[in-house]
């Protein structure tokens, strides 16, 4: 037989008496403690388990119908998962941070349309997860479910995901997640919101799962490693878009880039969570205008040079002669590259449907973005700098550069979240916390 | 032997794991002979194929090949889930006297083993040869002009998808989807009566230790039968005499008692030799050969609603090393043809109610609270699998608002928990954690199903415990780990 484990459920520290959370309500922050004991955690068992609720008034006492709050949407690629923000795993006494993913929600939007294919969504990822395969069937499903939504999430993240097991005895960790805000959480079908101005989630039930094995012995001191994702925020306004940042980070795998206006952000009107390419100024009633600002030409750079390809990357689309509407395959090439090195891309609901130009960022009218089918866009743009998943690229000491050739002649800002995929070291030590070494 | 010493992945000291799937390089010559195989004996009751002693290893997907007689012109199939598998209740591997590996109720615990096939295998592979077919798409419905909360590309449903499109009247409305026009089986002429559609079994479903180990026939002096017990023509469990075997179109006969078909019935059985002098190698290196695998018992408790509300299961295993455990509810009121499922099903508690569990055993509870979240219990079930139930939300539980389509399949409601999908895949499986052997107490479910509707229910829970093969001089024995 296999060695001894048991199984752990831990409420969250701060749950008010009533159980229920909610970022309206003043808890826009759950910490989970796995405190000192003799067990070994093992990473990938972690999840986040309890039951959604959505309330259209602000008593929290009647949900969504198709008659009342009826324009109440949200992100149906990303479930549950929009509700969080941050996500940061801690040494639980010293506080040391292990890892903090920042923009958690926006990075979900992209790795999970990337990573899950139309029968995930349409199934497994509907019972763990609440995502769904369409904006109408969550809507009907989720938003005006007349019950709780009981879910059960692991927590993607490098820590969960790409080291195996800690010695809580010598490392315990602190779970903390920050709560998205309602405005970020959901979004109007019509940009109207004076119906759905006091909806809000609120979750309950809530716990960690995770899995220990017991009766292990470890040393008080160890490394290891793991695949990190830091993020970076950047506003594009002009035709020549540029990204610059000093990483600090010594080994890069891939970087990614996903865009949505920053007039969405945090606005209940629109959705926050888009990944579509960057648009154009919608008019005011939102029935018009709004339409695509083409990447025309994209190149990566590391300290100035083209790196690792000399040469620009073009669309296929160019204002003059080509306004094609089809997707950009060597772009998205890229784009999910960065996410997971193409051997290893089995499943995926980025594709033509997807990743077109047919639509744009208005609201009402009936090329909006809220009608791409399925997951809705998957659009973004992205460098792999090590197939292997090796070593990486060193840019502890070199800047790194997006540059674009975009159509965004209207001065409308567009936000670019950047998210870097980096191997980091984390060492440990029974008596003097946690050390990262980027 | 000269061939094999120039190999640098095989030499005379060193011949792989044969037995073990997986352990031989891929360079290795290896040779692949395919008999046919009738049954020794048949009726309409059971089969048993018996393989004399024969050269090579049996290979793990060697199929059992199966098909009824259409009777009459009803429309029908078997249940989509587990395909051809509903005519076999117990299947039994048997090497001379000594019972391999044995499954009671086979169909239901073929469900669960069907849980994990892909979606996309089974619209592409499974529907093929099995006539498994749970694959999904969006519904697209917008079936009229741009209508009050129909926007354009707006699917709000999930459904099935074999690769037809639905049926949709020119007006628009609602569509009706039907399988292909090969799965299904009917009368209408001696030409569809020829064509009526054969599919198989793999053994490795059938007795699921082939899928990690293949069976060295060769080094086996005695006889090896595989026993198959067919699924009875009828059943009473919903109202008398309901065929059991098929499912029917909606609002077609129900009483067709359906034949097996004897001429259809073989045995595809693929051996696997080696080049050379690696068998003799092979066998003189392994004079003992042993092996682990695993072997299932079931029990079973039938009783009315009550019955599950607050239930404390002995389940057994009492002394032995057990790996998993499985179960599910089956509703008698699901067993009828009139449905896509045929009562091959695991029922949920309704939409406002909870179902409940935990595992007892060597006094200690599995989890230290009992689990009742259906979606952690779903993990629960993909963690002890290490596999993804592939089903939909409102397949697997049932939800306030279904989202799977009211639209039909063969005249069911795809949302429906009597004759269609709705919540009937409420499977859950605990791998035991704890590293020990069940003591002389053994094991104890915990469930608790509330607000189940008035009536006759069975809980089916499968243990999987370890065994321990050998083989020497050609003789075969094996027992309990």
């Amino acid at each position: 037989m296999s060695v001894a484990k048991k199984y752990l459920s831990v409420q969250p520290n701060n749950v008010p008496s009533t159980g229920k959370v909610s970022f309206a309500r003043g808890n826009p922050i759950l910490t989970v403690t796995l405190g000192r004991q003799d067990g070994v955690l093992d990473l990938n068992s972690i999840r986040l388990n309890g039951d959604l609720n959505i309330w259209r008034d602000a008593a929290g006492t009647l949900h969504p119908t198709d008659a009342a709050a009826s324009e109440l949407m949200g992100s149906h690629k990303l479930g549950v998962y929009g509700a969080i923000d941050q996500l940061v795993f801690r040494h639980a006494e010293t506080k040391q941070v292990i890892e903090h993913i920042r923009h958690y929600g926006r990075f979900m939007s992209s790795y999970l349309p990337v990573m899950a294919g139309m029968q995930d969504v349409a199934g497994h990822l509907g019972e763990t997860a609440l995502i769904y395969p369409n904006y109408q069937a969550y809507r009907d499903s989720v938003i005006r479910n007349t019950r709780e939504s009981s879910f059960s999430i692991p927590l993607p993240s490098g820590l969960t995901l790409g080291s195996s097991v800690l010695p809580l005895s010598k490392v315990p960790l602190d779970i903390e997640i920050h709560l998205a805000p309602d405005t970020q959480f959901f979004y109007s079908s019509d940009a109207t919101t004076a119906n759905i101005a006091n909806a809000f989630y609120e979750l309950s039930n809530l716990e960690v799962s995770c899995e220990v094995s017991y009766g292990v012995e470890t040393p008080d001191q160890g490394v290891f490693n793991f695949n990190s994702i830091t993020s970076y925020f950047a506003t594009l306004e002009s035709t020549n878009s540029i990204i610059n940042y000093n990483l600090g980070l010594s080994k890069v795998l891939g970087a990614f880039v996903n865009f949505v206006p920053s007039s969405f952000i945090n606005n209940l009107a629109q959705d926050g969570f888009l990944t579509y390419m960057p648009t154009k100024k919608p008019n005011a009633v939102g029935t018009g205008d709004g339409g695509i600002a083409n990447v025309e030409k994209i190149s990566f750079l590391r300290n100035g040079e083209r790196f690792p390809s000399a040469f620009e990357v073009e669309s296929v689309y160019h204002p003059s002669t080509n306004q094609t509407y089809v997707a950009d395959s060597q772009i998205i090439k890229g784009f999910l590259s960065s996410i997971i090195p193409e051997k290893h891309h089995t499943r995926t609901t980025a594709g033509p449907l997807t990743t077109n130009r047919n639509f744009t960022g208005n609201q009402n009218a009936t090329t909006g973005y809220r009608y791409i089918p399925e997951t809705g866009g998957v659009y973004g743009v992205g460098v792999l700098y090590d197939m292997l998943d090796s070593e990486g690229v060193d840019f502890s000491n070199a800047q790194f550069s997006i540059q674009m050739t975009t159509g965004l002649d209207d001065g409308h800002p567009i936000s670019a979240y950047l998210f870097i995929k980096s191997k980091v070291v984390v060492a440990w030590d029974a008596n003097m916390g946690v050390q990262v070494i980027s | 032997m000269t061939d094999i010493v120039e190999k640098a992945d095989v030499s005379p000291d060193s011949i792989p794991d044969l037995i073990k799937i997986g352990a031989i390089p891929s360079s290795y010559g290896q040779m692949l002979h395919t008999d046919v195989i009738d049954p020794v004996t048949f009726n309409q009751n059971r089969a048993r194929f018996t393989l004399q002693r024969v050269a090579g290893f049996l290979h793990s997907d060697s199929k059992i090949t199966l098909a009824v007689t259409p009777l009459t012109v009803t429309r029908a199939y078997y249940p989509l889930n587990i395909g051809i598998s509903n005519l076999i209740q117990s299947a039994a591997l048997r090497i001379g006297n000594k019972t391999v590996c044995e499954i009671d109720d086979y169909q239901h615990f073929h469900s669960y083993q069907s849980l994990f096939v892909s979606n996309e295998d089974n619209k592409e592979r499974e529907q093929y040869l099995s006539q498994r077919c749970i694959s999904h798409q969006p519904i697209y419905d917008d079936r009229t002009a741009n209508t009050t909360d129909k926007p354009p590309n707006s699917a709000k449903k999930v459904g099935l998808d074999v690769g037809r499109n639905p049926v949709v009247p020119a007006a628009g409305g609602a569509g009706t989807f039907q399988l292909l026009p090969w799965m299904l089986n009917n009368a209408d002429s001696a030409q569809t009566i020829a064509d009526a559609p054969v599919y198989s079994v793999y053994l490795s479903d059938l007795f699921p230790f082939l899928k990690f180990n293949q069976l060295p026939m060769f080094m086996l002096d005695e006889e090896v039968h595989i026993d198959l017990t067919f699924t009875p023509e009828v059943t009473s469990l919903k109202e008398a005499n309901l065929s059991a075997r098929m499912c029917v179109a909606n609002g077609l006969n129900t009483g067709v008692r359906y034949q097996v078909n004897e001429n259809e019935v073989k045995l595809i059985y693929d051996s696997i030799t080696y080049d050379g002098d690696v068998m003799e190698q092979y066998r003189s290196q392994n004079k003992k050969v042993v092996f682990q695998y695993s072997d299932y018992r079931l029990a079973k408790r039938t009783g009315n609603e009550a019955a599950f509300s607050d239930l404390f299961f002995q389940l057994g295993g009492n002394g032995r090393l057990v790996t998993k455990v499985l179960f599910a509810l089956q509703n008698n009121e699901n067993f009828t043809p009139e449905s896509l499922l045929n009562g091959v099903t695991a029922k949920d508690v309704p939409a406002a109610e909870s179902l409940s569990v935990n595992l007892l055993y060597n006094d200690l509870y599995e989890f230290n609270v009992d689990r009742k979240n259906p979606a952690l219990l779903f993990h629960t079930t993909q963690h002890a699998e290490g596999k993804v139930p592939m089903v939909t939300r409102d397949e697997y539980q049932t939800t306030g608002v279904s989202a799977l389509t009211t639209e039909t399949m063969e005249g069911h409601a795809q949302n429906s928990g009597a004759v269609g999908l709705g919540g009937l895949f409420r499977w859950t499986s605990i791998a035991p954690n704890k590293g020990q052997r069940v003591n002389n107490k053994g094991m104890d479910l915990v469930y608790k199903a509330t607000g189940l509707a008035a009536n006759n229910y069975t809980l089916r829970v499968y243990l999987e415990m370890l065994k321990v093969a050998t083989i020497e001089d050609g003789r075969f024995e094996c027992y309990f780990a």
